[in-house]
């Protein structure tokens, strides 16, 4: 009984709810509707079809700012912010390896391996300017160095190879944490899709798009606030699954 | 013999450059398949043999023991490890693994729906609560359908030298993980597909603290004088801390709890076989080639398990066991052929190109002579149709080039003349006679690799691109299907942004795309209101009353993080194919070793005790 009930008041709100929302439509004359297309189309749903899906981040943005005003102009739902990724600054990602705590970086392809090579660099104490991306040299390793308690990489295959061939500069062996996801052997096609979007989390999630020529002029972005304590529930846990999985790693012999 | 020596080394240098460069550090070989086929028929279970190299080599070495022998056995493996260098994989169905790769995709799909709908559910108490958990609304069990076989063929395993010629005309499909996309649920539905005791448990109803206050707007006699900020789209008044302080702990409780039970899940209908003793898949083997047919038994091996960093849970797998339909084979043995001539098209030279069809009628040739098909009727049909699929075209182009002119005779001498032409070119390459007098100006690479691949490399590397099939044609090719399950760390969202088809873009990929999206979002529903006040003839008299909620119904209202994040492990799988002697890709470690966290997911059955039953060895 209290089932029906419920079922059936469900059912019926909505549509009560629409009839002023309908009648506010011009049913008459056509040309109303075509004007609300016309309002959907200043959403530029063009956008959608020309995303670069190598650039995980931006087509996450891309797509939520096409959804979002679309639903605000059609259906009038306009409860969603502005955006979901805000840039950051370089600054800020600095901090976050200044602070002390772990660092995850989840990802593939050039630019995880760059920000690897950065991170390797300075956490050797500077010679930063001997790393290029794109041609172009580093220049911003911090004045007192940065402070990491232990970094864990998850990547493809060969650029875990690569990273791990670098780490033999570093001091501390255990300070940096390699995870390569597959087999042993290189897989590209893993680099490419499942990775998912590149992360890298020091205390505050960021989210990158490399593309610009050095770190401190990547293309960072990162959560909002409250968006970004939750995004750290997930990360905090993903870096004790990086860490038990480099465990496993040298236990796998 | 100075120049005989110059001549060596310079071809080792040419080699170097052009020919196929097996690296020294494949490990894990699949050597000769043994499916001792008269063995099946007296209740042994058909197995496969892998071979760990580098234990194989110290083991070759011979015996050595460290404690007499310290400076003799330096930088060499422990004997007892050198010793156990060979591994038995026993062979699963391939539709039994299709099937544990459905049950994999329901175990996703059920964390989907749990970890979505108990934010839901625990942000919209007690509105939600009443419907999903007191109620029990809901929609119709998870059930996705048998996923699709796609063969991949995983780059790291095949040769560059072999990519580079096959990819010389244009790209080459290398296919993708069969489970790259599929995970997701299959429809999108406004109410959970679960039961609601999977994501209402500790939930009651919580109408305090109150969640907001609504947005209005005010009507007088009809025309409207007040709305508050927002309306409809926002409240008057929301309670943010609130809020944020539900949807964390709804993520927290899923990405711990119902996120462990995914794991467990995973865990178990990977490592369990099925079915679940020894004796009842013996049971399935008959008594004769003709009733043998494709018992679905799926027998995993963990190769230190499938957990992140650890390796891959793997099974060989075959369509039958032996085939009993003459027509039914040709077709098989056909696309065999199609998939073959497409590679070598490719990837071979002039002389390697007419050698196919000579390496295919053997093969086939053995296939059809197999003890498994003796008595069938119909097999003489088979066999003339190879003869006509091969012997008309094989002697047109052997007057083509000037090494293989010479050859006539029987199809079978015709064969075997082909055979010494390659090997003649094939020393012409390596520097040992002209190239071009030979005709075969265009072989750039050897044809016989120098080391670290038997056989023709070439038409081995193409076995890459077989799909899998029975025990006979394995036999008779020279290679065998696997299937294989491991865990990969993806930064993505749930639903996942990425599952979307790009190899076909349109509008119907986009609107279903986006349903999915958004019917996922994280959001509030709250009602606006309105006041609705006029003088009615009553007698005159003013009513005021909040009327039902118009200008949009109910309103979403978006909570971050908006989108549910997932970064963490989950379980994909591929079906690849792996040339007998050549290397078994995506493992690392040794097969039958589980890792020591897995125990901690699932009660691990003693995989080797159950296996040695089977396979009496």
């Amino acid at each position: 009984m209290k089932k029906t009930f419920v079922v059936l008041w469900l059912a019926l709100a909505p549509a009560l709810a629409q009839m002023d929302w309908l009648a506010g439509l011009d049913w008459g004359g056509i040309s109303g509707n075509l004007q609300q297309v016309g309002q959907v189309m200043s959403c530029n749903p063009g956008s959608l079809a020309q995303l670069d899906f190598s650039q995980p981040s931006l087509v996450l943005r891309g797509v939520y700012r096409v959804a979002k005003c679309v639903l605000c102009l059609t259906l009038k739902m306009c409860g969603l912010p502005d955006d979901m990724l805000y840039p950051a600054t370089w600054g800020e990602v600095l901090q976050g390896f200044r602070g002390g705590g772990d660092v995850l970086i989840v990802g593939s392809g050039a630019g995880v391996k760059a920000l690897t090579d950065y991170l390797i660099a300075a956490l050797g104490g500077g010679a930063c300017q001997n790393i290029s991306y794109g041609g172009v040299p580093i220049y911003t390793c911090p004045e007192g160095g940065i402070r990491v308690s232990k970094a864990f990489v998850v990547t493809d295959p060969a650029t875990a190879r690569e990273v791990k061939a670098k780490l033999q500069s570093i001091r501390d062996p255990n300070l940096f944490k390699v995870v390569g996801v597959g087999g042993e052997r290189d897989a590209p096609e893993l680099s490419r899709v499942l990775l998912g979007l590149p992360m890298v989390y020091a205390g505050r999630p960021f989210m990158f798009a490399p593309g610009y020529s050095t770190p401190d002029r990547w293309l960072w972005l990162t959560f909002d606030g409250p968006t970004a304590d939750k995004v750290l529930l997930v990360l905090r846990l993903a870096t004790q699954y990086a860490a038990s999985a480099a465990q496993r790693e040298e236990e796998t012999r | 013999m100075r120049w005989a020596i110059g001549l060596v080394f310079l071809s080792s240098l040419v080699l170097a450059q052009t020919g196929p460069r097996y690296e020294d550090w494949t490990k894990y070989l699949l050597s000769a398949p043994d499916y001792r086929l008269e063995q099946i028929l007296k209740g042994k279970w058909p197995y496969l043999e892998v071979l760990r190299k580098d234990r194989f080599r110290d083991y070759q070495k011979g015996p050595c023991d460290a404690q007499k022998d310290p400076q003799g056995c330096r930088g060499r493996l422990p004997w007892a490890e050198a010793q156990a260098h060979e591994f038995y994989l026993p062979l699963s169905s391939l539709e039994a693994t299709r099937e544990v790769a459905r049950d994999l995709r329901r175990a996703w799909q059920r964390f989907e729906e749990r970890y979505y709908w108990r934010t839901a559910v625990e942000l919209n108490n007690p509105a939600f609560w009443f419907a999903y958990c007191w109620a029990g609304i809901r929609g119709p069990e998870l059930a996705p359908p048998l996923p699709d076989f796609r063969l991949q063929v995983p780059s790291e395993g095949v040769d560059p030298a072999f990519l580079d010629a096959a990819t010389r005309q244009g790209p080459l499909d290398m296919g993708r993980w069969a489970s790259a996309g599929l995970h997701s649920l299959d429809r999108y539905l406004p109410v959970p597909q679960v039961d609601p005791r999977e994501f209402c448990d500790g939930l009651g109803m919580q109408i305090l603290p109150l969640m907001y206050i609504p947005g209005f707007k005010v009507l007088l006699q009809g025309y409207e004088v007040f709305r508050t900020p927002g309306y409809p789209s926002k409240p008057f008044w929301f309670n943010w801390d609130e809020a944020n302080a539900r949807v964390e702990r709804a993520m927290r409780k899923a990405l711990t709890e119902y996120y462990l039970d995914y794991q467990k899940e995973v865990a178990r209908i990977l490592l369990t076989p099925r079915p679940s003793t020894p004796q009842e898949a013996l049971n399935l083997l008959g008594g004769d080639f003709r009733s043998l047919g494709a018992p679905k038994v799926y027998l995993p091996v963990p190769w230190q398990g499938h957990l992140l960093g650890g390796g891959s849970v793997v099974a060989p797998v075959y369509t039958e066991l032996v085939p009993t339909d003459p027509t039914a084979l040709w077709n098989q043995v056909q696309s065999l052929w199609n998939a073959y001539k497409g590679l070598i098209d490719r990837a071979g030279s002039d002389v390697e190109k007419v050698y196919l069809y000579v390496h295919f009628y053997r093969a086939a040739r053995t296939l059809f002579d197999s003890k498994a098909f003796y008595g069938l009727p119909g097999m003489d049909a088979v066999k003339e149709n190879l003869v006509k699929l091969v012997e008309a075209p094989l002697r047109s182009l052997t007057q083509s080039l000037p090494v293989l002119r010479g050859c006539a005779g029987s199809l079978d001498q015709v064969a075997s003349c082909a055979a010494l032409a390659l090997k003649k070119v094939d020393l012409a390459v390596k520097g040992v006679g002209n190239l071009q007098d030979l005709g075969g100006g265009g072989q750039a690479e050897p044809i016989k690799a120098a080391r670290e691949s038997p056989g023709l490399w070439k038409f081995e590397e193409a076995k890459r691109w077989l799909p899998p099939s029975s025990l006979p044609v394995y036999e008779a090719f020279g290679y065998a299907g696997f299937f294989q399950a491991q865990n990969i760390l993806e930064a993505t969202t749930v639903p996942d942004i990425r599952n979307i088809d790009l190899s076909s873009v349109n509008l119907g990929n986009w609107i279903s795309w986006a349903w999915n999206q958004l019917s996922r979002l994280v959001v509030y529903w709250h009602v606006p209101i309105t006041i609705d006040a006029r003088v009615e003839y009553c007698p005159p008299c003013v009513i005021a009353y909040p009327s039902l909620p118009l200008e949009g119904p109910v309103q979403p209202l978006a909570i971050p993080p908006y989108v549910l994040p997932f970064a963490l492990e989950r379980t994909h799988w591929r079906w690849i194919s792996v040339p007998e002697g050549y290397e078994v890709p995506g493992v690392r470690g040794t097969p039958y070793k589980p890792l020591g966290d897995l125990s901690a997911l699932t009660s691990l059955v003693d995989l080797s005790a159950f296996y040695r039953i089977l396979l009496g060895r």
